[in-house]
């Protein structure tokens, strides 16, 4: 008897509310428009994730670091130690934010976080790596370096990331093979002597010759690069980058 | 009473959407019972469960248009409810309702449903009843919706937006406790 009295009351209670307006029924559009703020909001994410990522692999390339993990152990330390990590976090702070506004989805809270994270993931490689594919960012970092970047700050990006100089890194073409090294035609317009000793890592397919574009790891002592390893690469590598920092 | 018995809750929101208002007090008379108990199970320490509980379908009603009448209503409704009751809870202790649970991180392999017969399931709730209070909201809420609202993994996991997986692995971790609870206090 209790049970239905109060049953009645919270019914009444709530079309009351409801039949003296003070509350409203959200329109449909409301949702609408709502979905498709949060979708948009999702895409402008993503597009802008895959733009850092297709930047950082840009950087890594244009600065010669993605090469230094094929020179071993080493290799890899440069290599973290070289890593933009202000864009690699900045990276991970969308792929979180992204992550929290996909949750929301019954596709994604069906699945473990994991999943989700990993996809976001995967669509940041595959599509930065396609980006990086471009010569959209080349383009780009031109335009910085001679000051007709019309959107600001991206300038001061291009030139600071794009233009970083590493002591151990260096790049270029074979111009003359001498003893005990050679002599780099270096894509930043100089040439460099390059001293090769037993202990530095050759390509592992053949002695080198004039002409070979190839990527040099090793510290620079005054006009010399002691050469700790060195490895051949695409001379189209070269060619792309001889334009850029020309 | 049901004065719709022929009509399922979904058809019902059909009508609320279309303006029928009157309707939607037929979904308040279905679920009032169901979420009244919900709540007192979960918000044990809280006194003013009516209040959340109406707010709850105010709030139903505010949104029902968001509702897609292709899915099953009792989720959604429940759904409203578990939110209104995190509000209430994290209002009351101050603790942020935003918390990162690693549970929900990795992919676990998906536990079975045990058909618990009347008698195992009849205990577990007195246990349950008993201990309650004792039991982390976290682990709480899944087993009140398995064992008081008799609902399945995939709608637990529904109210929770949690994967199935999870929802079978606090389960279990919340019997575990239970059991922990009960060799305690023997």
């Amino acid at each position: 008897m209790h049970n239905e009295q109060e049953k009645k009351s919270l019914r009444e209670y709530v079309l009351g509310v409801i039949e003296r307006g003070e509350v409203k029924m959200r329109p449909k559009w409301h949702f609408a428009f709502r979905a498709a703020l949060y979708a948009t909001g999702g895409i402008v994410l993503l597009l802008i994730l895959i733009y850092l990522v297709s930047f950082i692999a840009f950087v890594l390339r244009q600065t010669g670091v993605l090469f230094e993990p094929s020179f071993g152990s080493r290799g890899w330390f440069a290599f973290f130690g070289s890593l933009p990590w202000i864009l690699v976090l900045l990276s991970a702070a969308f792929i979180v934010i992204l992550e929290i506004l996909v949750r929301r989805y019954a596709f994604a809270y069906r699945r473990p976080l994991l999943y989700t994270a990993l996809a976001i993931i995967l669509i940041a490689i595959a599509g930065g790596t396609l980006i990086s594919q471009t010569r959209l960012h080349g383009r780009l970092f031109q335009y910085a370096r001679e000051d007709r970047l019309p959107i600001p700050f991206a300038g001061r990006m291009y030139r600071g990331f794009g233009g970083q100089r590493f002591m151990d890194i260096h790049r270029g073409a074979i111009l003359k093979m001498g003893e005990g090294g050679f002599v780099l035609d270096d894509v930043r317009g100089g040439t460099s002597s390059i001293a090769v000793s037993p202990m530095t890592r050759m390509p592992p397919d053949g002695p080198l010759s004039a002409g070979e574009s190839v990527i040099i790891f090793g510290e620079r002592e005054g006009e010399i690069i002691r050469a700790f390893g060195v490895r051949r690469i695409g001379s189209e590598e070269n060619e792309i980058f001889r334009v850029r920092m020309r | 009473m049901d004065t719709m018995p022929d009509k399922t809750d979904e058809m019902i929101v059909e009508e609320v959407q279309r303006g029928d208002t009157q309707a939607f007090g037929e979904l308040v008379s279905r679920y009032e019972e169901k979420i009244m108990r919900y709540a007192g199970k979960f918000l044990s320490e809280i006194d003013d469960r009516k209040d959340v509980v109406q707010e709850a379908f105010i709030k139903a009603y505010a949104n029902i248009q968001g509702f897609d009448a292709k899915r099953r209503f009792s989720p959604w409704i429940y759904r409203i409810a578990h939110n209104e009751f995190v509000n209430a809870l994290a209002k009351k202790s101050k603790i942020p309702t935003i918390s990162f649970d690693p549970d929900l991180l990795f992919p676990h392999p998906v536990a079975a449903e045990t058909a618990d017969g009347n008698a195992a399931r009849r205990e577990m709730r007195e246990m349950l009843d008993m201990h309650l209070a004792n039991i982390s909201p976290k682990y709480r809420e899944p087993l009140v919706l398995y064992y008081f609202e008799d609902m399945d993994y995939s709608h637990i996991a529904e109210v929770l937006e949690i994967p199935v997986s999870t929802v079978g692995v606090r389960l279990n971790r919340g019997k575990a406790i239970l059991k922990e609870l009960m060799h305690a206090h023997a």
